[in-house]
């Protein structure tokens, strides 16, 4: 947690006089790995973050349906539970669903199909698609064992269009992160730049830079969000009003790293082995990325990775409001749209799922952001 | 009525003897007025009635008293206001085919149908106690609808075809006339609409309060005062404000209730109209009920959430469809209201238009512009399926005509003509028009080998339409035809629209029942910007006399020559007519229906069950103002 | 008052802080014109202007308008004129103080916002209120308590609030409430108040409904702020003159509460200017959820709109309580905390 204090010291003084010669000849990269493995709620959530970028790069290998595909006839399903064990012994399957229309109230209401079960298996031949646009397969992690069945496994229910929810996920999913991470990374490179430019040769060239960072700061973000997205032409290809999005994000967000570099940048300036390097005769750039940039990359790091959860809140915010991404887009944000209302809220509250997915991707981004963070500065932050 | 008869009926009631306190007045009135009567407040109710009141038939004979809440989500929404007091000299009844008279006493064709007299109530008074004479029109006329400040073009139902004026004379106090150059047999549908809907200044106003806000009228230090005390630029700015009965509560107006408050405040409060010209059967003068509340909501949800709660007493207006599961549970659970299903004239709820005269791309214009692509369209589409995800299965797949029972119904063989879903026969219908070769996907190729791509623009205003966008995107690409479906606002889609810049289009232009009037789609010539894209360059061709523009295909110049005659001829033939151009309509799938007849549109309607005299049935649609046409001010709490 | 906080009011006198204050103020007014440019040109960005959505809106339930009353309404609404011509005047009445017409409306900008500025700030302030009266008590107890089983819940709650989005509690909330309380919490006030002018039977009545928006609007920041609470005091209960206290036998409540919980309060008091404007923007999403009547629906209908005088307006107001939330929370930081280094800050 954030206010465990852990240090060189501490970490020598734990280990042993051999391990102590590792550690003092460790790179900091080692020691910061270190660290950071002995906060087990960091790590576990790194791997929750490892999970589902997994699902970023190969959402096709974890969906079992085309998330586009609609069928009204099959609108409202909700989550049929999976059953594990049978009369003959371990066969997971998933019942199969009888639909009828509520004749008084319009509702429509499934009933499980005792009689016929959907057996389930883990690793199983579905539709085709393509792994990052290189090689074609057709295997699934998780999918009704016969391809042909007429029932079709519905893990997470279905919406008022009869999509698969669970295939949904995947590829919000899939938007969601990407959007998180590339805002991020954008504003890591405004930052940086501007940030660094700022911090190193201070100036009039910091003044102007520090006025901007205010007038930017000083703007309330989400109303700003809202113009700007409003601005947007109604009629841009999801891609493009994707791209803008995360512009429009990145331009808020640069300013906070910018102000972190910054600082590091003046503290790092005075340090005798920058003051070594100028003398000998490197240039700015040199000093800059060899020397400078090393130092902090870590921060730079754990700083990051606090920011992306920040990110994914502010789409799914701008999406719910019918200002971001926008279908037939798949994103949290949409998924959230579409069940923001009440005949879901109050019939189908299984649709509301992606919500939970948000805070748990916030949670562990921000865990193992803190973890990163506690690891990579010795000294408490 | 003739003065001897009334005087002998007098002297009958005289005699029989009407021992109640009310023996004094004829008419008996809200026990809040007879207070204020009392206190030498008010006139007597036979003195604030016109000689002649306008009796409202309903179920039952109600009870006075009581409050009416409802919500609206905005300025914005005044439509919504207007369709509750449904202010107008003559208006429809719950059939949504009947007009009857409300202020108007009578409106009488000459047999030409080019002059047309109105008569007024002897003795209707605005509500601040002044009489509403044939001036209040006169003055309409002459300085609101002919000052080139105040109204800068005048509306087309007051031109002639040469683009004069129609002239409108005073007879005398209480008749005004019209008359027109050529037949005009829809006039009385259009003094239907003239109120104020759309803001649009209304045809008779209240000319004694409001002259002192005209510049021809008064001073023109005091106008300029007026102006920049109420932080306005312009007079006619000025006028406006104090003309709206929803801006200004000091207006005096004829409504059944009157705003005691402006639109903007969070609770738009109406409140009874002690001068209302209408009256029970049994002599009762309405409205029963004293107050209508309308209540702000920022956001739509939680205004239906108002509604599941049971804390509106009847609203129909923005009740979404799919909500219909819900609220249907909590009217068996809570008890407090019950749902009444209201149906439109007919038409459909969500229609494909394709753009005949689309020039950006000459093949694919081409393209839609034949009939044998439409039709194989208009047979691709799945209704069932929209049926059941849209409309929660209570839609009826048809085309774009009244329903069965309005007298311009054309017959089934009309109305469901190419509803039936036959993939077989579209892609041999594809096949046939040239569209036989395909790319690696499936996708058709014109013959010039580019891949036939069609964008259909859906702007999500009625319902679930981008749902149904979806699934119709779906339903041509079984087929091979490639849809783009292109979420867009509605401004930009009405722009792109009047320049003709759009494909293919989702959206409805309900009209069904109304083909000859207003902004009708079944007449190509009307303003482009609120009408269907079928054939903007036939509208440019008519306008400039065939000089630009593209020449409309003879089915499309025959609508339009029925058209012309519709508006010359007795309803007879109207009828006959109509039934005509909906065959014609149909024939050449100019728009292709999906399903109709469902209560998208406010026709959910949540009432209190405590609210008696509402309608069961009720035929709606925004020419009928409902629930204006249901006849609010019968309605009552008991 | 000297003796609770660590502050030497002679900073007031120290030029460097004077210097501070005056030039951010200065910097104000050049800053809010600005604004200005970039709110117009933000709100004119949409293509169409308000006569467009208005006239399309009216078209699609069915009414019809031909081109000759379409330019009434556009000389009703003085949308004949130029863009810089627009943005010129707009500044002009401005500086007035005049904050131009709602077009759907029809009413003066600032009186829409007047009406609407008192319940936002309310409901700032009691979403403010609550985060502060559940986050120090419990930051002060998981500090104390640290790593207890209790501590652990608070940890995961507080991370949980934080990355719940509040929107989405807001509809949720809103239809538990109902459908297994019966309780209605839409809008600020039941009926017979709501027009009625300011009395303490409307303000209890307000007290009775404002509380369920502000728990949604101060989830994240009670989270927050317990977490920081909680990591500050323990900073100081790490420090030596904790340490005698406890070995000279003083109660262990009593001596947190003495000074520790003081000091650790005071970085975070500098946080306050900071954290208002975030209630008043974050308050946009929830108060139209729940449909209170707050400034956020007014925005974000405007937006939609583009009703231009409107939008801007409640824009630079927003832009101005930032600026000066930011303002206050300067000087506050620098006030409480004399480490702090003005320059470059």
């Amino acid at each position: 947690m954030a206010d465990e204090i852990h240090d060189a010291d501490s970490l020598s003084s734990e280990l042993s006089s051999k391990d102590e010669d590792r550690v003092s000849v460790a790179s900091n990269w080692k020691l910061v790995w270190w660290r950071f493995r002995k906060n087990r709620l960091a790590v576990a959530s790194a791997i929750v973050l490892l999970m589902f970028y997994a699902v970023v790069l190969v959402p096709d290998f974890f969906s079992n349906q085309d998330p586009e595909a609609t069928d009204a006839f099959l609108a409202f399903i909700p989550v049929q539970g999976i059953s594990f064990f049978d009369t003959t012994g371990f066969n997971p399957s998933v019942p199969d669903v009888v639909g009828k229309r509520n004749p008084v109230t319009l509702k429509m209401q499934w009933a499980p199909d005792e009689t016929v079960r959907i057996p389930i298996g883990l690793f199983v031949r579905g539709y085709k698609y393509k792994v990052l646009s290189l090689f074609e397969t057709d295997i699934h992690l998780i999918d009704a064992k016969d391809p042909k069945s007429k029932g079709r496994p519905h893990f997470l229910g279905t919406d008022r269009l009869g999509r698969d929810q669970w295939s949904r996920m995947m590829f919000g999913t899939r938007t969601s992160m990407t959007v998180g991470l590339v805002a991020v990374g954008l504003s890591m490179i405004l930052g940086v730049f501007l940030g660094g430019i700022s911090g190193y040769f201070g100036g009039w060239m910091d003044m102007v830079i520090q006025r901007v960072i205010e007038l930017l700061q000083s703007l309330p973000t989400i109303p700003i969000w809202l113009m700007m997205t409003a601005a947007l032409p109604q009629d841009w290809r999801p891609e493009r009003v994707f791209l803008a999005i995360t512009i429009i994000l990145a331009f808020i967000g640069w300013t906070t790293l910018a102000r972190e570099i910054r600082g590091r940048f003046l503290s790092l300036r005075e340090e005798d082995f920058i003051l070594a390097a100028e003398l000998a005769g490197c240039s700015h750039l040199r000093i800059i990325l060899r020397h400078m940039v090393p130092a902090f990359t870590s921060h730079i790091i754990a700083a990051s990775t606090l920011a992306v959860p920040v990110m994914i809140i502010s789409e799914t915010s701008l999406s719910f409001l019918g200002l971001g991404i926008r279908p037939p887009a798949i994103s949290w944000g949409v998924l959230l749209q579409e069940a923001q209302n009440i005949q879901t809220v109050a019939l189908a509250p299984w649709l509301m799922f992606p919500g939970l997915v948000v805070i748990i991707a916030v949670l562990a981004f921000n865990l193992a952001g803190d973890g990163l963070r506690d690891a990579a500065d010795p000294y408490g932050h | 009525m003739k003065r001897l008869t009334r005087i002998l009926i007098a002297c009958l009631c005289a005699f029989i003897g009407l021992p109640s306190a009310f023996a004094a007045t004829k008419y008996k009135e809200a026990p809040v007025l007879a207070a204020l009567v009392k206190a030498g407040k008010l006139p007597t109710v036979d003195k604030r009635l016109p000689e002649n009141p306008l009796v409202v038939p309903g179920n039952e004979i109600g009870q006075y008293g009581g409050v009416w809440r409802r919500g609206f989500v905005g300025p914005s929404d005044f439509n919504g206001v207007n369709r509750v007091i449904y202010d107008v000299l003559a208006r429809f009844g719950p059939d949504g085919a009947t007009i009857e008279m409300k202020l108007a006493e009578s409106v009488t064709p000459s047999a030409d149908f080019k002059t047309w007299t109105v008569k007024l109530r002897k003795g209707m008074k605005w509500s601040d106690g002044s009489p509403f004479t044939a001036d209040d029109i006169m003055y309409w006329y002459k300085d609101v609808l002919q000052n080139k400040d105040l109204v800068p073009a005048i509306a087309t139902w007051m031109l002639n075809k040469n683009g004069s004026t129609v002239l409108v004379e005073k007879v005398d106090g209480l008749t005004v006339k019209w008359t027109y150059n050529e037949p005009n047999t829809n006039f009385l549908l259009e003094l239907t609409t003239k109120d104020y809907g759309d803001r649009q200044y209304p045809i008779f106003q209240p000319s004694k309060y409001l002259k002192q806000f005209h510049a021809s009228y008064a001073k023109k230090e005091d106008l300029e005062k007026k102006v920049a005390d109420a932080k306005f630029k312009t007079w006619t700015e000025l006028y406006a404000n104090k003309q709206s009965p929803f801006d200004n509560p000091e207006r005096p107006g004829m409504a059944a209730w009157l705003a005691s408050n402006r639109i903007s405040e969070q609770i738009f409060i109406l409140k009874r109209n002690p001068y209302y010209v209408g009256v029970d059967k049994a002599g009762n003068q309405l409205p029963y009920l004293d107050e209508v509340q309308i209540k702000f909501f920022a956001d739509a949800q939680a205004l239906n959430l108002a509604a599941i709660a049971g804390e509106l007493d009847e609203q129909e207006r923005h009740i979404n469809l799919l909500n219909y599961p819900v609220l249907k549970e909590n009217e068996q659970k809570l008890g407090k209201y019950r749902i009444f299903l209201w149906s439109s004239p007919g038409g459909h709820d969500a229609g494909v238009v394709f753009n005949q005269t689309y020039a950006k791309d000459p093949e694919l214009g081409k393209l839609m512009a034949n009939k044998d692509f439409r039709i194989a369209m208009s047979l691709a589409i799945n209704r069932k399926q929209i049926n059941e995800s849209a409309f929660l299965g209570t839609g009826q797949p048809r085309q774009a005509v009244p329903k069965k029972g309005h007298p311009y119904y054309p017959g089934d063989e009309y109305a469901f003509k190419y509803t039936e879903q036959n993939l077989a026969e579209a892609n041999r219908l594809l096949d046939s028009i040239g569209l036989n070769k395909k790319d690696a996907e499936g996708f058709r190729l014109f013959p010039s080998g580019k891949r036939v791509v069609i964008e259909l623009s859906v702007v999500e205003v009625f319902g679930p339409y981008r749902d149904i966008g979806t699934l119709v995107t779906k339903d041509f690409e079984k087929v091979g035809v490639k849809v783009n479906m292109q979420i867009r606002e509605r401004a930009l889609h009405f722009q792109m629209r009047q320049a003709n810049d759009l494909q293919a289009e989702l959206w409805n232009q309900d009209t069904a029942g109304f083909p000859f009037t207003g902004s009708t789609k079944y007449d190509f010539r009307k303003d482009l910007y609120g009408n269907l894209t079928y054939g903007p360059l036939w509208k440019q061709w008519y306008d400039t006399n065939g000089k630009e523009g593209v020449e409309p295909p003879a089915d499309a110049k025959k609508i339009i020559e029925l058209q012309d005659k519709a508006k010359t001829v007795g309803p007879a033939e109207q009828i006959k007519i109509a039934q005509e151009i909906f065959k014609l309509w149909v024939d050449n799938m100019f728009e292709i229906g999906t399903v109709g007849l469902t209560a998208t549109d406010q026709g959910v309607a949540v009432v209190n069950v405590k609210l008696h005299n509402v309608p069961a049935n009720l035929t709606k649609d925004w020419p009928l103002r409902t629930p204006g046409n249901g006849r609010p001010e019968v309605w009552f709490f008991k | 008052m000297t003796s609770v906080f660590p502050v030497s009011l002679s900073f007031w006198e120290t030029p460097r802080m004077l210097r501070f204050i005056i030039t951010r103020l200065l910097l104000l007014p050049l800053l809010m014109l600005l604004f200005t440019v970039v709110v117009f040109a933000l709100v004119q960005a949409p293509p169409g202007d308000f006569l467009t959505s208005y006239v399309a809106m009216l078209a699609s339930s069915g009414s019809s308008m031909d081109a000759a009353q379409v330019e009434a309404l556009k000389q009703q609404f003085g949308l004949d004129q130029p863009v810089h011509v627009r943005y010129l005047l707009w500044l002009g009445s401005i500086v007035r103080g005049d904050l131009g017409l709602s077009l759907e409306y029809q009413r003066p900008s600032s009186e829409l916002i007047g009406e609407r500025m008192l319940v936002t700030v309310l409901l700032a302030l009691f979403a403010f209120a609550i985060t502060w009266i559940v986050a120090i008590p419990a930051g002060i107890y998981a500090a104390m308590h640290k790593n207890t089983a209790l501590d652990y819940i608070f940890a995961v709650l507080n991370y949980i609030g934080v990355a719940t989005p509040n929107f989405m509690l807001a509809l949720i909330l809103m239809w538990v409430a109902f459908s297994n309380f019966g309780l209605m919490i839409t809008g600020l006030f039941s009926p017979e108040y709501t027009q009625a002018p300011w009395s303490l039977g409307r303000f209890i009545d307000l007290l009775k409904h404002i509380w369920l928006p502000a728990i949604v609007l101060g989830v994240a920041g009670t989270a927050r702020l317990t977490r920081i609470m909680r990591a500050n005091l323990l900073d100081e209960l790490n420090k030596p003159y904790v340490v005698t206290a406890r070995a000279k036998g003083m109660p262990e409540w009593k001596l947190v509460t003495k000074y520790p919980v003081r000091l650790a309060l005071s970085p975070i008091i500098s946080t306050v200017g900071w954290y208002l404007p975030q209630l008043f923007s974050g308050s946009l999403i929830v108060a139209t959820v729940m449909n209170l009547p707050n400034i956020g629906p007014l925005l974000l209908r405007s937006l939609i709109q583009q009703d231009m005088y409107l939008a801007g307006s409640i824009l630079l107001i927003y832009c101005m309580l930032t600026i000066v939330g930011t303002l206050i929370s300067d000087i506050l930081l620098a006030l409480f905390d004399p480490r702090i280094q003005m320059e470059g800050t």
